[in-house]
This record gives structure tokens, C-alpha cells and sequence, in this order.
């Protein structure tokens, strides 16, 4: 009896470190992160409840983000100072993310994720179809807090200087990008790292190393709310951990190899696939 | 110059975390294979980890390496207020404070 048991465990870790891998490898492949994948695949595959999928996929996107952004960092691609500053706006939004999403029922929580995805979906599809506005601007604004960057960008061979621009306006949106990371465990980087692109003029690896470098911090403020109400399940997190984080070097390296554009579209349609199943599945728990 | 001895500061404070952090849940996953223990679906509560740890229990170690990991970022962000502080950069100093405070919220709402 016990031996079966521990043999369905060992199952259980096995099955959702692969499905996690593989969520980790497509994530990082669309610069999403995990989490996106693997939350609703725990929900509607493995019948975990969702706060505990959201519990698992925050705490893999923190061991992501430590062991992930270490040579972002060694490389200055990472924005420190600016990841401090907006760090108190996600990281606040975060908490909230996650009181918020304790207290909904489930059924309410797995709509949202619905949008969520849905959302993720249109603008991967309009991203993939409009340039992102990274050019860095010739003359430098004012830097009175110190926020501008400086890197050496191996694919132009040149040293790239910039200066944010729009602070004050992106502090609120990355607050929404916290509360979105707390209430379904992806990280925020959907949302920060357009942002920082967009609105706030940064180069494109600025923005996605202090994305990756802010998102641990993020994640980590909210997973302490669901470890303590007990929706952190180790064994569901562990497989989360090990998988995410190797299928995040895997999908650095698949990236350079396949079309972007075949890959986008294929998501795209996986990701408004999921949105659909998990409206079905809220309504059906309604 | 001081902000690059923070970003190396930093690498060794989140290479630190995960590897320890890792090394605790494969000891975990060992140790229950090893000695036939089971491990639950919840967490244990925080207070109760190390005791665990302590009994050379599985899931005390796997849950031990997912609160390292969590406090892993926290760690980077007191490197960085001991930096801004050696700068007298006082805008980050009170960044960083606030940022803890914010945190500390969120493990007060943990421990309560």
C-alpha cells in the first residue's frame, strides 16, 4: 500500500517536472516565462488546485529568475537602479495579487486566468506584427535619480547608453504587472518587460535582464502569502523548480535555432486554446 | 567603482541561494527515496521546518530549500541597501527600506 503510494508520488513529480520543462522551454522561447504554460496545464491536466498551481509556478519563477540572471548581471544588460525603484511598485502589487486571489473563489480566479492568457495572446499576436520601439534615443534626457544604463551589446558590437524615460507613468502600470504576477504566478514580465520597451524607451536587453532580475523578487513577496494559507504543495513545486529552470536553458538554446514566426503563431494559438478550456472549466465550477 | 562591486555582490548572493536551495530539495528527494518517507501535499508551517530538518526529515529539507529560495531575493536587496548606504545615496536607501518593509508585510501576513 505504501509502496504504491510513494511509486504514484514519485509518478506525480516525474509527470509534472516534464510538463513543466516543457512549459519552461516554450516560455522562455516567447520571453513569457513558465508560468504562463504551466499554471493552467496543472489546473486543467493534473486537477491541482489553481492557487496551488499559482503557488508552484511563483516559487519556480523566483529559482528562475537567481539562477537565470546572474550573467545578465556579469554582462551590465541588468538595470539595478531601476529595478530597485520599480521593484517597490511590483513588489506591493504582488502582495495584494496575492491576498486578492486567496480570497476569490476559484471558479472567479480561473476566469481571470481565462483573460490573462487571452490578453497574453493579443499581444503576442500584435507584437508579432509591430516592431518593438527600442531605438534608443540620440539625445539623453535628464538622469536626476540615476537611472540610465550603460552596456556593451555583443550582436552591434557597441556600447549602448541609454536613459529611461516615463518613470513616474510606469510605476502604477508595473504595480499591475505585480498584482497580475501575485494573483497567477507568471512572473509580471509579460507585462514589465512592454512596458520598459514601449513607454519607457529602454533597450530591449535592459529591458528583459531587469525584468528577469525584478520577477524573483516579485514572485518570492506573494509565494510567502500562499505558503502560509497552504497552497504551497512541495512535491507539485519541487517538479515546478527543476522543470521551469531546465526548460528555461533549453529554450534559450532552441530560440536561435527555429522561424520566430511559425513558433508565435503556433503559440498564439495555444495560449487562446487555454484560455478557452479555462473559461470552460470556471464556468463549469460555477 | 561601487555598483559593480553590487552587481558581483549580487551574482554571489543569488548563486548562493539557488544552489543551496536546490541542493536542500534533491537531499529532500533523496532522503524520501532513501528511506521510504512520504511527502505531504502542504507545506509545513515555518516554524516547524527546522525541527524538521532536524529529524532528517524529507520534507522538512524540500520545504527548507523553498523557503531559501524565497528569502534568496530578500538577501540581494540587503546587499544593496548596505551599498547605497556606504554611498549616502539616501533616495535608495529609502527605496530599499521601503522595499523590505513591503516584504516584511508580506511575512508578517505569514506568520500571523
Amino acid at each position: 500500500m505504501q509502496v504504491e503510494e510513494r511509486s504514484d508520488e514519485l509518478g506525480e513529480l516525474i509527470a509534472v517536472g516534464i510538463v513543466a520543462v516543457v512549459a519552461g522551454t516554450l516560455g522562455t522561447m516567447l520571453g513569457l516565462g513558465g508560468g504562463v504554460f504551466l499554471v493552467p496545464i496543472l489546473s486543467l491536466v493534473f486537477g491541482v488546485q489553481l492557487e496551488t498551481a499559482v503557488a508552484a509556478s511563483a516559487i519556480a519563477v523566483v529559482a528562475n529568475s537567481a539562477s537565470g540572471s546572474a550573467n545578465y548581471l556579469r554582462a551590465r544588460f541588468t538595470n539595478v537602479r531601476l529595478a530597485m525603484l520599480m521593484l517597490v511598485a511590483t513588489t506591493a502589487g504582488a502582495v495584494i495579487g496575492g491576498v486578492v486571489a486567496i480570497g476569490l473563489p476559484e471558479a472567479a480566479l480561473k476566469g481571470l486566468f481565462a483573460g490573462l492568457l487571452l490578453f497574453v495572446a493579443v499581444v503576442m499576436y500584435r507584437r508579432s506584427f509591430l516592431s518593438i520601439a527600442s531605438s534608443v534615443a540620440i539625445e539623453l534626457p535628464d538622469d536626476p535619480l540615476r537611472l540610465g544604463g550603460r552596456f556593451q551589446d555583443p550582436s552591434v558590437n557597441a556600447i549602448v547608453t541609454y536613459v529611461p524615460r516615463n518613470v513616474r507613468l510606469g510605476m502604477p502600470i508595473a504595480s499591475l504587472g505585480g498584482v497580475a504576477s501575485g494573483m497567477f504566478g507568471i512572473g509580471g514580465g509579460p507585462i514589465t518587460v512592454p512596458l520598459m520597451t514601449v513607454l519607457m524607451q529602454m533597450p530591449v536587453k535592459a529591458a528583459a535582464s531587469t525584468s528577469s532580475f525584478m520577477v524573483g523578487l516579485t514572485a518570492s513577496a506573494s509565494a510567502f502569502i500562499y505558503y502560509a494559507n497552504g497552497f504551497v504543495n512541495p512535491r507539485v513545486t519541487v517538479a515546478a523548480v527543476f522543470g521551469i529552470v531546465l526548460g528555461a536553458r533549453l529554450g534559450v538554446r532552441v530560440a536561435t535555432r527555429v522561424r520566430p514566426q511559425l513558433l508565435v503563431s503556433i503559440f498564439i494559438v495555444m495560449l487562446a486554446t487555454l484560455s478557452i478550456l479555462m473559461a470552460t472549466d470556471a464556468i463549469g465550477l460555477i | 567603482m561601487r555598483l559593480t562591486q553590487l552587481y558581483r555582490r549580487i551574482v554571489l548572493v543569488l548563486n548562493a541561494g539557488f544552489i543551496v536551495s536546490v541542493g536542500l530539495m534533491l537531499v529532500g528527494i533523496i532522503v524520501a527515496i532513501v528511506r521510504g518517507q512520504t511527502v505531504g501535499q502542504t507545506a509545513e508551517p515555518i516554524a516547524e521546518v527546522l525541527p524538521a530538518v532536524a529529524r532528517f526529515d524529507a520534507q522538512g529539507m524540500i520545504d527548507l530549500g523553498i523557503l531559501v529560495l524565497l528569502v534568496t531575493p530578500i538577501a540581494y536587496v540587503l546587499v544593496s541597501l548596505v551599498t547605497f548606504l556606504r554611498q549616502r545615496d539616501a533616495l535608495f536607501v529609502s527605496v530599499c527600506l521601503l522595499l523590505l518593509s513591503i516584504i516584511a508585510g508580506s511575512i508578517g501576513l505569514t506568520l500571523t
